[in-house]
């Protein structure tokens, strides 16, 4: 009914705690626009210098070659690349993010776990050659569609006829080859699809974000000498029967990956955005007269 | 056993049980739920709301794997938490009723059942047992007394289980049954009671009983509330009684009582609603569009990609499946949270409520209390208050200051003289003057004030055989209470009336019976031998009575009598005793003892307006009727032979006391003969044994009585104001509050008291609605509307209780407009229930109201406003148990509304918008997604972050938002217009959401365009090993740029930054890094190492930068660009105040003056001379306050508009004061320190140097207390 007991006067009980008030004052506001502006300036030439040493060269290939045939493909180095030099391929218009797509596999099954039907749940529609739900006999190893649909083009790289010394042994994520990706060695009636710890498997398994992704191939820690490189393509995959190109791609990369020019564009743009602002607002307040009864300290 | 049929009349016969059977045994259940049924019936409660169907439906659909966007724990976790909490607390209160009921229901009682007396549970009595209850025993069920220890049938109760009220009433049993008190006789007592079926009135029981069952006579004795006692009534100071159950069970008036108290639903609760209907609605589109293009790609593109292999023949289903991904992916847009943490925050509010030391009242120690912890936002929002006057303006503590007696005003030389003082008053005493002692006599008598006398040693050694009977009073606190208004006349059946013999026979009868009395001649005995005491302790002990009453008022009249040596000092059921404290020329004593036999008590009641008693006096066998009474109710009673001259006196004094804000009485008397008293008594008891409208019979009778009475005079009792209420109510009248005084008092007492509390100005102009018709009402309103029609000035108006409910009934459209367009509105006579009708009609137009009081009369206005306060106060707990908030002083109703109230509002307006802003971005991010996925209704966020960024990292970073204010306390009280912010609304509304939604959608979509532009760029390179982009990588950079943004969010809209702040927004941001670098290492999560490599990543560091800037950029700008440019009030002062604060000056000037008062400068924006425009006219709100809160006061709200008004007239006037300060000043040149200049009583103007002048004002008059203040 009523308070009886004297409260405390604690400072938490009544909401008398110190406290910090910031103002947006003019002061702290355009000085602050300037200054982020500026070091926004400051990082997109940075991002835009660094990037540029980045050089990367293409071809497209599922238009040249064949499918289910090999060809080569030239590609011209216009000048030396620094190591590690990578190969990677592209596809388009590949939805590897599609809802149906990205969540058909057992993540327990590809870590080499004795499995139950229900840890499968998720690789339907490619769970079980017989379409039985709970035939643990006739489970595919690894399940699910993306490993069904297993890229399967595979590229070598010569010059003038010799191969060059291109690794496809370590294109994973050692996180992934050491605990997510363990073969089992002892699957009971298992139909097997694939090689679970094939590194090119691992890559393929980590979907990607948006329908056009490159992933890697087989990268080299030595330098690239300009020339015209040659690749031997197997080309298996059917990427005509979904409108997809591929892309065959050597790259190599600076202090923080591939050339990202969209950052440095827009931290050019924000930045330029910032004095833009700053400016109209310095103007804004010079000019403006202070009205009656605005304060003093407006005027810094 | 069960009755089927609707019970129209229900016959309780005693010591016969089979006859009683179908009515039901006297288990009492409060608890909702069995052990078996808790889940059920739980869940099913839970279950009725909406938002609690719609989380589960899409509960439910997640279970279904195919179309569950993420792991389906993440809504069933938080789901199951919310429901699990709420089940916890109803089910732990349950588990606590189930204990009570127990205990309540296996109490052993002593009862009498089919003339055998045996000990039974409670939960076994039956109606018709006779129920044996000992001293402090709660009764189990409804009974009716029949006999108690006291051999007059009488007993003591207290019902604060029921009404709240702690102190005794008494209960006396019919005349026909108090002799059977023993169990020998009830067991052969075979009476019969016929009353109503169970119902909820506990002021009503309209019944009869028949001594003898079989008696064909239809010869009833009335039954009334006087011997009934209720369940849960204590009984007090009786040894035993014996009653007759009646009602038994959850039909008792208790239990019909129990029903739980509607919920109440504030604003911001109701446009939740809305905004979730909204957002419901705009989730169906979102879904049905969104689903409409999902199965388009699907049949266009997806159909033809082979690496999706969709099955040649579908189910039939199918086509529901990708629309019913998309619901379930955007159900987070109502954000399954915000009805959790709303309630938290609600209970803390009502927790700095209970804690705030500035509403603890030193003088009686009590605090301020929430009853409602759920409506706090409720009192920032208040337009109208409506208040009682007396005990809540009032102190309720009345002095007798003046009386009238035959026409001679007493006490008049000044304002505060007493009469009890008054030489002249005295002189009359001693000369016994007959219209004197009568006037006297008329206070000590009329009355229902019980004395008790307070035991001391002295006494004790004298007279041991006294002090035995005497401790029946000792603890008696008040006894009864005359002034409820809920009563249905309380009548007194304990008298002689019951009984045909004692109608039939005249006055010598009656007073011998009571002669007879052996109570009563010990009492006359030890009165004696007291009164020898006294006499010898004449010099010693002066103060041996003491006075328990319920109205003040009584009190003060009482003791004003014994001042005056008519000194009442008991009462027993049927005699009045009196001391004479005067010289008695006869029998040269100084004491003498006369008693008085009360006939009858014809009781108060608000409707009524008087109270008169009839007495006879023992010894003279003079028979009077002393009426008492509003001077209305008098005047048209007396005797039409009343000299004019003294009638004119008399009014004139009246009036007069009443123009010096005291309450007055008038007093009159008439002498009865016996005959007319036979009358009354035959009518009145005819009248007492109908069951249906005996009420109004009675009234009629009453009214037919008092007549023709001798005016005898008129008192005045001064009720004092209660600290700080001008101050209160002119920062109130400032905040933008109209406050209206709803009081029963009369017409020129409440324009007395409303001038001196400031409700109205000394010069205000006051119309008053009269009539007692409605042409003439009409007519008065008429006439009204056309002078203000001429006038176009602010006005005050008056209504009469009367008037008001012709004018409610009949005009109410033209009374509303012209009571909205008052400044205020007093209305003086009032019922409760035309209090309540006012309440209401205020409330019909939609404006937010709020009701204090303090008595039991205030009750339905309390409960019928949005908001109901109640004042702690000295009539009764009442009040305070229907309110939902209590204070103990009218002055903290300003803190509660200003300083609560309005922090209250501002921080659930931010909590609520911010709660579904942050759900709607999050929402916003995953629909954009699916643009690049094909409309296949894929998650882009992983199943942990959708849960734990709904559940943690949003959840409780803003807890501490509850500690956010904009402006401070104090500045609160200096800008009371502050509170406009609140009671407009303007921190939540359609502007605020639509920007809040905005910003949601844009912030939303930067997040979502930037991760795509930067990591689907085609040049996207892992630094370390070379990989490609993938899912995993960018969820959790984007997660963590979200998490990041909505720190910011939050770091933005954080105005008061509190060390708790700090601690829990930049907190929460490394407790998200550490976990999530804990969860990344744990390879059983599907996120596995992902956040290390992003972490290493300068790309995510620098994409986290960019989206929080450019998603923060426009929000930056806008809000410098208003601050700055169209800053609203809030905004100003809030500069100011931080100005003041960087620079060491106190941000309010106190200064000392010689009254020692504290003024209080008022910190609007300053202004200087030089401000003022072309033509020197200042306008504060257009200068000062920004166009943008100019435009909006001015657009179309008449309220603010006056306001406006109000504070443009008084700066102006301040202005030209300032003015004339500065010239003389300017001659004096320079001043560079602070100067306080005086210009008069009231105002203190306080000048700095040219640079920037604060001009200053406050009323100085009484903020003496600091701790209001500050």
């Amino acid at each position: 009914m009523s308070q009886k007991e004297k409260p405390s006067n604690k400072p938490f009980k009544q909401q008398n705690l110190k406290a910090w008030q910031p103002l947006f004052t003019p002061k702290v506001i355009i000085s602050s626009f300037y200054l982020l502006g500026l070091s926004f300036l400051i990082i997109a030439i940075i991002v835009g210098a660094v990037g540029s040493s980045v050089k990367t060269y293409e071809a497209r290939y599922d238009d040249k070659c064949t499918l289910n045939e090999t060809c080569t493909v030239d590609i011209e180095i216009e000048e030396d690349l620094e190591g590690p030099v990578y190969l990677m391929y592209e596809l388009t218009n590949y939805y590897q993010n599609h809802r149906r797509y990205a969540e058909s596999r057992s993540n327990a099954q590809l870590m080499g776990n004795d499995v139950s039907w229900y840890q499968l749940e998720e690789c339907i529609p490619r769970k079980t050659k017989d379409g039985k739900d709970d035939d643990l006999d006739q489970v595919y190893y690894p399940c699910g569609i993306i490993a069904f649909s297993h890229f399967n083009d595979s590229f070598s790289i010569t010059e003038s006829g010799t191969n060059l010394d291109f690794s496809d042994s370590d294109i994973s994520w050692d996180s992934d080859s050491d605990k997510k990706f363990i073969k089992n060695d002892d699957p009971t009636g298992i139909v097997e699809v694939e090689d679970v710890s094939n590194q090119h498997f691992i890559v393929w398994m980590r979907t990607a974000a948006f329908p056009t992704f490159r992933k890697l191939y087989s990268k080299t820690s030595s330098d690239l000498k300009k020339g015209i490189k040659q690749i031997q393509i197997d080309n298996q995959y059917p990427s005509n029967q979904y409108d997809g190109e591929k892309r065959i791609i050597i790259t190599n990369k600076c202090y923080y990956g591939g050339n990202n020019r969209f950052l440095a564009v827009a931290y050019g743009i924000v930045s330029g955005l910032l004095f833009l602002v700053a400016t109209i607002f310095t103007f804004k307040h010079i000019k403006s007269k202070p009205k009656p009864c605005q304060l003093a300290w407006r005027n810094f | 056993m069960r009755r089927k049929k609707k019970e129209t009349l229900r016959r309780v016969f005693a010591n016969n049980s089979e006859s009683n059977d179908r009515y039901i045994n006297n288990k009492v259940t409060n608890s909702k739920y069995h052990w078996w049924s808790f889940l059920p019936i739980n869940l099913w409660e839970q279950f009725g709301r909406f938002m609690n169907q719609y989380f589960l439906i899409i509960a439910t659909l997640q279970l279904w794997t195919e179309i569950a966007p993420v792991d389906p724990k993440t809504i069933w976790g938080p789901l199951s938490f919310i429901f699990l909490l709420s089940a916890i607390k109803s089910g732990l209160d349950d588990l606590n009723r189930h204990r009570v009921d127990k205990k309540a229901n296996e109490r052993i009682f002593h009862v009498i059942r089919d003339c055998e007396p045996r000990d039974v549970m409670s939960k076994n009595i039956r109606v018709g047992d006779i129920i044996y209850l000992k001293e402090n025993m709660e009764s189990p069920c409804d009974l009716v007394l029949l006999s108690s220890s006291n051999k007059d049938g009488s007993c003591y109760i207290q019902t604060a289980n029921l009404d709240g009220e702690t102190d005794l009433k008494t209960r006396v049993a019919l005349k026909g049954t108090r002799v059977l008190n023993s169990q020998g006789l009830l067991s052969q007592f075979k009476g019969l009671i016929e009353c109503k079926p169970p119902n909820p009135e506990i002021y009503l029981f309209d019944s009869r009983l028949k001594m003898e069952t079989n008696d064909t006579d239809e010869d009833f004795l009335s039954l009334s509330v006087k011997q009934t006692i209720f369940q849960g009534v204590h009984l007090k100071n009786t040894k035993f009684i014996y009653g007759l159950s009646v009602y038994t069970g959850n039909e008792t008036k208790l239990g019909m009582n129990k029903l739980p108290p509607e919920s109440k639903w504030t604003k911001i609760d109701r446009q939740i609603n809305n905004m979730t209907i909204v957002i419901f609605c705009i989730q169906f589109l979102l879904v049905l569009s969104l689903g409409a293009l999902g199965s388009l790609w699907k049949s266009k593109e997806g159909k033809k990609k082979f690496y999706l292999y969709y099955p040649r023949d579908e189910e039939w289903y199918q086509f529901l499946i990708i629309p019913l991904r998309f619901l379930l992916l955007i159900s987070l847009m109502i954000p399954i949270s915000v009805k959790v943490t709303l309630d938290i925050c609600k209970s803390l509010y009502a927790l700095f409520i209970n804690w705030d030391l500035k509403m603890w009242d030193y003088d009686n120690n009590i605090g301020a209390y929430a009853n409602n912890t759920s409506i706090s936002e409720d009192l920032g929002q208040i337009e109208y208050i409506f208040s009682d006057k007396t005990g809540t303006l009032t102190e309720n503590i009345m002095e007798f200051k003046k009386c009238s007696i035959a026409g001679i005003s007493y006490g008049n030389k000044h304002k505060h003289s007493s009469a009890l003082k008054d030489p002249r008053l005295c002189k009359a005493i001693k000369n016994q003057q007959p219209e004197v002692i009568l006037f006297f006599l008329n206070l000590a008598l009329n009355n229902t004030i019980v004395p008790i006398k307070i035991k001391n040693k002295d006494r004790i050694a004298v007279n041991s055989s006294f002090s035995q009977e005497d401790s029946r009073y000792d603890d008696i606190s008040v006894v009864e209470n005359s002034k409820k208004i809920d009563i249905a006349i309380d009548y007194d059946s304990n008298d002689d009336s019951d009984d045909d013999v004692n109608v039939g026979s005249d006055e010598d009868e009656i007073l011998l019976k009571l002669d007879h009395s052996g109570e009563t001649k010990k009492k006359d005995k030890n009165l004696d031998s007291l009164n020898e005491h006294q006499v010898k302790n004449e010099s010693g002990k002066q103060k041996k009575i003491i006075y328990k009453a319920s109205s003040p008022d009584e009190e003060a009249l009482v003791k004003a009598a014994s001042t005056m040596g008519i000194e009442f000092v008991e009462r027993e059921t049927k005699t009045l005793t009196l001391i004479f404290n005067l010289h008695d020329a006869k029998s040269g004593r100084n004491k003498i003892k006369r008693q008085y036999e009360l006939i009858k008590t014809l009781n108060f009641t608000s409707d009524r307006k008087r109270m008169s008693v009839l007495i006879k006096e023992i010894g003279t066998q003079e028979i009077y009727l002393f009426i008492k009474g509003a001077d209305d109710e008098i005047f048209k009673r007396l005797d039409p032979q009343t000299d004019e001259a003294l009638l004119e006196k008399t009014k004139n004094d009246v009036e007069n006391f009443a123009r010096k804000g005291l309450r007055t009485l008038l007093f009159g008397y008439r002498a009865v003969t016996g005959k007319e008293l036979k009358r009354f008594l035959k009518e009145y008891k005819t009248a007492n044994n109908e069951i249906e409208g005996r009420e109004r019979e009675l009234e009629k009778i009453f009214h037919k009585f008092e007549q023709n009475f001798h005016l005898l005079g008129a008192t005045a009792i001064e009720d004092k104001l209660q600290d700080q209420v001008p101050e209160t109510i002119r920062i109130l009248r400032e905040a933008g509050i109209k406050i209206w005084m709803l009081t029963g008092d009369k017409y020129s007492t409440s324009l007395q008291i409303s001038k001196a509390c400031n409700l109205i100005p000394h010069n205000g102009i006051v119309y008053k609605i009269e009539g007692g018709e409605q042409i003439a009402v009409e007519k008065c309103i008429k006439a009204i509307f056309q002078k203000i029609a001429v006038n176009q000035q602010n006005y005050y108006l008056f209504i009469g209780g009367k008037t008001l409910e012709i004018a409610l009934n009949s005009l109410k459209s033209k009374l509303i407009k012209l009571c909205i367009n008052a400044n205020s509105v007093i209305c003086c006579r009032t019922t409760p229930q035309q209090k309540s009708k006012v309440v209401k009609m205020i409330k019909d137009l939609k404006k937010m109201t709020l009701a204090i009081g303090d008595g039991g009369n205030d009750v339905t206005m309390i409960q019928t406003a949005h908001i109901g306060v109640g004042i702690v106060g000295k009539e009764g707990l009442q009040a305070v148990r229907a309110s939902d908030y209590s204070i103990s002083r009218f002055k903290f109703l300003l803190r509660l509304m200003l300083v609560h109230g309005r922090y209250s509002y501002y921080r659930t307006a931010f909590i609520v918008q911010y709660s579904f802003y942050k759900a709607i971005f999050f929402c916003v991010i995953q629909i954009i997604y699916n643009f690049w996925s094909g409309f296949s209704g894929i998650s882009f966020f992983n199943s942990m972050s959708v849960m734990t960024y709904n559940g943690i990292f949003t959840a409780f970073p803003i807890f501490f938002y509850l500690h956010d204010k904009d402006v401070s306390e104090e500045l609160i009280y200096l800008n009371p217009q502050l509170y406009l912010d609140s009671s407009k609304g303007r921190f939540f509304n359609k502007k605020t959401l639509f920007w809040w939604f905005v910003r949601a959608v844009y912030q939303g979509a930067i997040t979502m365009l930037f991760l795509a532009f930067i990591f689907k760029d085609r040049d996207y390179l892992y630094a370390m090993d070379g990989s490609g982009a993938d899912q995993a990588l960018i969820s959790m950079t984007g997660f963590t740029a979200v998490l990041l943004l909505q720190t910011f969010t939050l770091a933005l809209e954080t105005k008061h930054w509190t060390l708790y702040n700090h601690l829990i927004i930049w907190g929460f941001l490394i407790f998200y890094y550490l976990s999530s670098l804990l969860a990344n290492s744990l390879p059983n999560f599907e996120m596995y190492y992902a956040m290390f490599r992003t972490f290493s990543d300068p790309i995510h560091w620098l994409a986290c930068l960019l989206i929080n800037v450019v998603a923060q950029l426009p929000v930056i700008i806008a809000k410098y660009w208003s601050s700055q440019y169209t800053p609203t009030r809030a905004d100003l002062i809030r500069e100011k105040e931080v100005y003041y604060r960087s620079n060491g000056l106190p941000i309010n000037i106190a200064h000392k003056s010689k009254k020692k008062n504290l003024i209080y400068s008022k910190i609007i924006p300053s202004y200087n001379s030089s401000d003022f425009g072309n033509n020197g006219i200042f306008d504060p709100i257009r200068d000062c306050f920004g166009k943008r809160d100019f435009k909006r006061m001015n657009k179309k709200d008449p309220l603010t508009r006056l306001i406006k008004d109000n504070i443009e007239n008084e700066l102006l006037k301040k202005h030209n004061e300032l003015h004339s300060i500065t010239q003389t000043n300017s001659k004096n040149s320079s001043f560079n320190h602070l100067k306080i200049v005086e210009t008069d009583d009231d105002y203190y103007f306080l000048s700095g140097n040219s640079q920037s002048m604060f001009s200053t004002s406050s009323t100085s008059s009484s903020f003496q207390d600091n701790e209001m203040m500050i």
